[in-house]
């Protein structure tokens, strides 16, 4: 289960709505404590994806990606996962979300409609290269 | 030995060592050495048939882009610093 605040939560819903009708990408920091992920913070990030000026993809350079685990280890916290927007559908991953995805993240999809909001999930990859729905909890 | 730096996603397949020792004269070498012992990360490092380093599997050592190198044939010398970053990547589905 992922536990993250409705603060933190509304700041990755304003992120990527700003980011609509392009994808929004950024990091969850925290902490896992017996099998529970406690999001503490979040990194927002430019999405640096040239193609289709962003629209269908999120790309997160290396180096910005280094910076980013670099600070949460520095405030005793880990990245524990990515979360990204699929404007206008559904917040199920795609096959490239699968193809790309890294071991133990947890990956937030928040669907934006019209640079709103409207629906979010969070997925864990499996190592049969499959997506799991992981429970999102707010409090 | 060198020392190779982990991504917190695959730490945790190394019993959450943030830092593992690694042999070899090369970048593959040494990522292979690690690999071998990890076959549940070794997919995330190389291509299944190929055998080589993934193409969107970044490798710095001692903080330069082995892109910019001489990619997996970088040599590597005692004491140096590997560092994986995990290429972050995804979008919804082409429409």
């Amino acid at each position: 289960m992922l536990h993250i605040s409705r603060g933190l939560f509304e700041q990755i819903h304003c992120h990527l709505q700003r980011c609509y009708p392009a994808e929004g990408v950024g990091f969850l920091l925290g902490v896992e404590e017996k099998g529970h992920r406690y999001v503490r913070r979040i990194r927002d990030v430019q999405n640096e994806a040239e193609q289709g000026g962003g629209h269908d993809r999120y790309v997160v350079q290396p180096e910005t990606a280094a910076h980013v685990e670099d600070e949460a280890n520095s405030m005793g916290l880990s990245v524990i996962g990515v979360f990204h927007s699929h404007p206008d559908q559904e917040p199920l991953p795609s096959a490239f979300d699968l193809d790309r995805a890294l071991p133990w993240f947890s990956y937030v999809i928040v669907r934006v409609d019209k640079g709103v909001a409207t629906g979010s999930r969070s997925w864990r990859p499996q190592a049969d290269r499959s997506f799991q729905s992981e429970e999102l909890k707010i409090v | 030995m060198a020392q190779l730096i982990l991504p917190t996603p695959f730490r945790h397949y190394a019993q959450g060592k943030k830092v593992v020792q690694v042999t070899g004269k090369t970048i593959s070498e040494a990522l292979w050495s690690f690999a071998e012992q990890h076959a549940e990360i070794r997919r995330h490092i190389f291509d299944a048939k190929s055998g080589e380093l993934r193409p969107f599997v970044n490798v710095f050592v001692n903080g330069e882009d082995v892109r910019n190198l001489q990619g997996g044939t970088t040599q590597i010398e005692e004491g140096d610093e590997l560092r994986i970053i995990p290429n972050i990547a995804g979008g919804r589905p082409a429409r």
